[in-house]
């Protein structure tokens, strides 16, 4: 567990009450910017892969808290982190696993347009699944993939024809 | 099932949810989170490289730098050795970072078929591991001409092992000869699916020979086109060193999608 920052007693331990906050203060964070760090990282890289790679840079913010909680865009950060940490989760895969049947006990889902969506070039699937199948704003795209707004919303249009154009086949 | 791609869309967020909610929870607890056969095709693939070297030269060798393709398990992959006797090469230095060390193996098992090559220069050299990630076996050589990746071709093809799928992306280096082209034709005639990346380099010979790829891509029925001199002005990012061709990270992954994107469209 990392300490950098937290302050220690005179014998260098840390108390339970320091030690506590930090936990407190990391969870609050992995519970809001770190799902929405998932959802970006899962509508590149798929589900599994995603989850993969959101683990790793959720552990590098982890490690590196002191650092990494005094930053503006913490998400967009540890997207380049995961980036990063893609290269060491290659999976030989034609295309990211979206899945296809729905998982047990779970909502539907349509194989048609996850087969579609695994088909589209990363950025574009990103762009398309932030903002219209999680609801992000063009902007708070922009920000977690360290993205323009206007290349994010090139990628959002040219997405949707492509997903237009393979599901009409 | 909704008609509306919008509406589809945001339906598809709560199946997509569970999917996440499962994964996560099929991970023990308190463990590494990569699933064990993960690991092992990583540790085994990490340990192997494709290596490229000389005309008609393509070979595997022991490095991290460029890997194979494989779902699982140990990679079954043929090893894919120097075709002829040709004195690995090494790369002449440019402006962007090499990432092929040649370093040729000796054998080659019969009846080995590539599933899908990927055959280019210095450009797609500097996006190998992208389309590896893709799938793709990887034969790019640093100031490689259209005649030095015929022939690799041709030698490939004697050993039948083009598989269903090929790229070709040559022609950076010098003019493409009519009949060179003819010929690169005639050798990939029985490849289901080639796809030719035209090249956006300024040079002398870059709209003669986009003009050749054109005309292949429209002549040839098993030959598609990525216009690569059209598109690449759209790459998002920082996407090429300061030569203007070769390709940093982000031109990596944008060139690499466009490829795989091809392929899959057909």
């Amino acid at each position: 567990m990392p300490y950098l920052g937290v302050v220690q007693t005179e014998d260098g331990a840390v108390s339970d009450s320091t030690r506590d906050a930090y936990r407190a203060e990391f969870a609050e964070f992995a519970a809001d910017a770190g799902e929405r760090l998932r959802r970006v990282l899962v509508s590149g890289y798929g589900v599994e892969i995603g989850n993969d790679v959101c683990a790793d840079a959720l552990a590098y913010a982890w490690e590196h808290w002191e650092r990494v909680k005094g930053l503006d865009n913490r998400v967009g950060y540890l997207y380049r982190v995961a980036q990063s940490s893609h290269r060491r989760h290659r999976r030989w895969r034609r295309r990211p696993p979206f899945p296809i049947a729905p998982a047990q006990n779970s909502e539907p889902l349509d194989p048609e347009l996850g087969s579609a969506l695994g088909q589209l070039p990363r950025h574009q699937r990103s762009c398309v699944m932030l903002v219209h199948v999680y609801d992000w704003t063009y902007q708070q795209t922009a920000d977690a993939l360290n993205l323009p707004v206007s290349t994010v919303n090139n990628h959002v249009h040219r997405g949707l024809v492509s997903l237009r154009k393979a599901l009409e086949t | 099932m909704p008609t509306d791609l919008n509406e589809r869309l945001a339906n598809y967020r709560c199946g997509l949810d569970d999917a996440i909610a499962s994964d996560l929870a099929s991970r023990p607890a308190n463990s590494d989170h990569r699933q064990p056969h993960r690991r092992r095709v990583f540790a085994v693939a990490s340990a192997m490289v494709i290596v490229a070297a000389g005309i008609g030269a393509l070979a595997w060798a022991n490095t991290d730098r460029l890997t194979s393709p494989s779902d699982t398990g140990p990679i079954e992959h043929p090893q894919i050795t120097i075709i002829d006797s040709a004195v690995p090469v090494e790369p002449e230095p440019t402006t962007a970072p090499a990432s092929v060390v040649p370093a040729p193996l000796e054998t080659s098992p019969p009846g080995a078929v590539i599933d899908r090559l990927a055959i280019g220069d210095s450009v797609m050299l500097g996006a190998a591991i992208e389309l590896v990630d893709f799938g793709f076996v990887v034969d790019a050589v640093e100031s490689r001409t259209f005649v030095d990746g015929l022939e690799t071709i041709q030698t490939v093809n004697t050993q039948t092992w083009l598989g269903d799928v090929v790229v070709v992306h040559l022609g950076s280096n010098g003019p493409i000869d009519d009949s060179d082209m003819t010929q690169m034709m005639d050798a990939l005639a029985e490849v289901p699916q080639v796809l030719l990346v035209t090249i956006d380099m300024p040079r002398d010979w870059t709209m003669g020979n986009n003009r050749l790829i054109y005309d292949a891509a429209t002549t040839y029925p098993n030959v598609s086109l990525v216009d690569w001199a059209e598109v690449s002005g759209s790459c998002p990012g920082n996407c090429f060193y300061e030569d203007g061709f070769h390709l940093r990270p982000d031109g990596k992954a944008y060139y690499a999608d466009l490829i795989n994107a091809a392929i899959e469209d057909n």
